[in-house]
């Protein structure tokens, strides 16, 4: 049963079919071997071609809405397990306490988060799955507005997002509502 | 960048932190297990200077330039994350008998 389009809401978690990025060698469906990216380029141009990609049932945060029926794709990020070897890096500890700003770390908060071990999500882990391939018949857990602006920060980090020319538009405009206010207060 | 010089007989290191300087090793100082300060040579300190300025200027910054090698490493880790988990299973076996009751 697929998942019901009002529950793709922004900062939940859900089980999706999430790919591995596509890597060379590839083998297309309709044979043969393609071992570089150049060698594929000039066999197949811009055309589609079908090839094996590994995917897996995974916990994925969503990074938008996409509750209207129009849209096929929702954004999202990979949420991992934390296993030994992720616990063992020396960047862990600083991702437990929340201090690191390329990860998102989720304790084990089954009521919350709906997972059991806890995880990790890497803000870089950015990608997208089909609402067709997101397991139903619910979420299984949500972050709160709170957690979800820091995801935000981190992303506009990660990403290299420049978004001083959007601030600052906003600045001006609040300064000039300002003044009209007290402008208006003062007559 | 503006900063604070103070003379050597002001600050006490151990040996096993002059040590490490002298071997070129940054020395963190940690208060209960966390750390509060970072001590560099001053020619490492030369090198991530440029940084710090641009980080303070609030310059956008390539995030992989602040990415340190386990930071890189705990990316490929997470990545490459192809089996699943108990919990993930468990999971998936929840939903699974939900869909079919509803």
């Amino acid at each position: 049963m697929p998942l019901h389009l009002a529950e793709l809401r922004r900062g939940r978690i859900v089980l999706a079919l999430f790919p591995f990025a596509a890597q060379f060698p590839v083998r297309p469906a309709d044979g043969g071997g393609v071992e570089t990216v150049e060698e594929y380029a000039a066999l197949r141009r811009g055309r589609p071609t079908r090839v094996a990609v590994d995917v897996r049932l995974r916990p994925v945060l969503l990074l938008h809405d996409r509750t209207r029926a129009e849209h096929g794709d929702v954004v999202c990020l990979r949420i991992s397990s934390v296993t030994e070897s992720v616990r063992a890096n020396a960047s862990f500890s600083r991702i437990e306490r929340h201090e690191h700003p390329f990860f998102f770390h989720l304790p084990s908060m089954l009521r919350r988060y709906g997972l059991v071990e806890d995880s990790v999500i890497a803000l870089s882990s950015i990608g997208t799955v089909h609402k067709s391939a997101i397991l139903g018949p619910r979420h299984v857990g949500e972050l709160t507005r709170h957690e979800m602006q820091v995801i935000s920060e981190r992303l506009a980090r990660i990403l290299s997002l420049d978004l001083s020319p959007a601030i600052a538009a906003r600045a001006r405009e609040l300064v000039v509502r300002l003044a009209q206010r007290g402008g208006s207060g003062a007559g | 960048m503006e900063i604070v010089e103070i003379p050597a007989q002001e600050v006490r290191l151990s040996s096993r932190a002059t040590d490490a300087l002298a071997s070129n090793r940054p020395v963190a100082v940690t208060r209960y297990g966390r750390r509060s300060h970072v001590v560099l040579t001053a020619h490492q300190f030369e090198l991530v200077e440029p940084l710090l300025e641009l980080l303070e200027e609030g310059a956008v910054v390539p995030a992989e330039v602040l990415m340190s090698r386990d930071d890189l490493e705990l990316e490929r880790l997470l990545a490459e994350d192809r089996e699943p988990s108990l919990g993930e299973e468990a999971l998936i076996d929840e939903l699974l008998a939900e869909a079919s009751t509803s």
